[in-house]
């Protein structure tokens, strides 16, 4: 019993690494972090944007290089009578050449998972969210480049 | 006439639908009456993929497991690999095997057209072979 709840528990673990996107070979990341919320000061942008950097860069991307795809982080703020409620985006974004006629070229989001949380700290609570949806990028980068 | 008939070919692979260009690719069948009639031939189960178009894990499926080389030459060596769009193909194919869920594989016993083994939902590629090798088991367990 023991065995069967431990097992399906790991499978369940396996897939929900799994992204629905495809992240082969994505190494070389620019970030771009944009937010319209008053309680992230320009300091604590920065520091965030600083976690952030450090956390893909111990996970083997690379930062700085040119025509890197760019890996986009957005905070939204929304106050709702006495709470705030907090959008959080992660996303990569890139050139694509797309199967319509023509093969037109467009930005296009290739990865995309955001956070819809009520904020009882915001920037705690910001912070824990961003690191849970960067783990979950990472996660699934490592899951599609896997041999 | 030749050049009509070269013509009308390219064209119509132009216009060819993406679960076409994937079974061309996999070299998996599109009928399943054929597919049935070449598995009792070869003496091998019947692999069938339902996938839909709209269904973004059913191409990540087919993209990353379906197409890795291992699952390929596994495919190709012990199964008839048919592949099906769930909505599209409707009326083509049993009701036992229009999932609720997709992309979903159904390991088929062609002398009973019946499913041994299937699994439902993106499988990573080691665990798809071995869900095959798990299929093939049954298969051969029946005929002993």
């Amino acid at each position: 019993m023991m065995k069967s709840l431990l097992l399906a528990l790991l499978f369940a673990g396996s897939l929900f690494s799994a992204s629905l996107y495809t992240l082969d070979n994505v190494h070389s990341l620019n970030i771009y972090f944009a937010s319209d919320a008053n309680f992230l000061t320009e300091e604590k942008k920065d520091e965030l944007k600083s976690m952030l950097t450090k956390k893909l860069e111990k996970a083997g991307f690379v930062f700085g290089e040119t025509d890197a795809d760019i890996f986009v982080v957005k905070v939204s703020a929304l106050e709702i009578e006495d709470s705030l409620a907090l959008h959080l985006e992660v996303g990569l974004g890139e050139e694509v050449i797309t199967k319509r006629k023509g093969n037109i070229e467009t930005f296009s989001y290739t990865y995309l998972e955001s956070k819809f949380i009520e904020g009882f700290d915001p920037y705690e609570d910001t912070r824990e969210a961003l690191n849970t949806l960067v783990d979950a990028f990472i996660n699934a980068h490592k899951d599609d480049n896997e041999e | 006439m030749k050049i009509f008939i070269t013509l009308l070919m390219t064209l119509s692979l132009g216009f060819a639908a993406e679960i076409d260009e994937f079974a061309s690719e996999v070299k998996y069948l599109r009928d399943y009456q054929t597919a049935i009639q070449t598995a009792k031939e070869q003496n091998k189960m019947v692999m069938l993929v339902v996938v839909g178009d709209y269904c973004p894990w059913c191409k990540k499926f087919e993209r990353k497991t379906l197409k890795y080389s291992k699952v390929m030459a596994e495919a190709d060596e012990n199964f008839v690999g048919l592949v099906i769009d769930k909505y599209k193909d409707k009326g083509n194919y049993p009701k036992a095997f229009f999932s609720p869920l997709i992309p979903a594989v159904f390991f088929i016993d062609p002398a009973t057209e019946k499913s041994l083994l299937d699994t439902v939902a993106y499988m990573k590629k080691d665990e798809f072979l071995e869900n095959m090798e798990d299929a093939l088991g049954l298969f051969e367990q029946k005929d002993q």
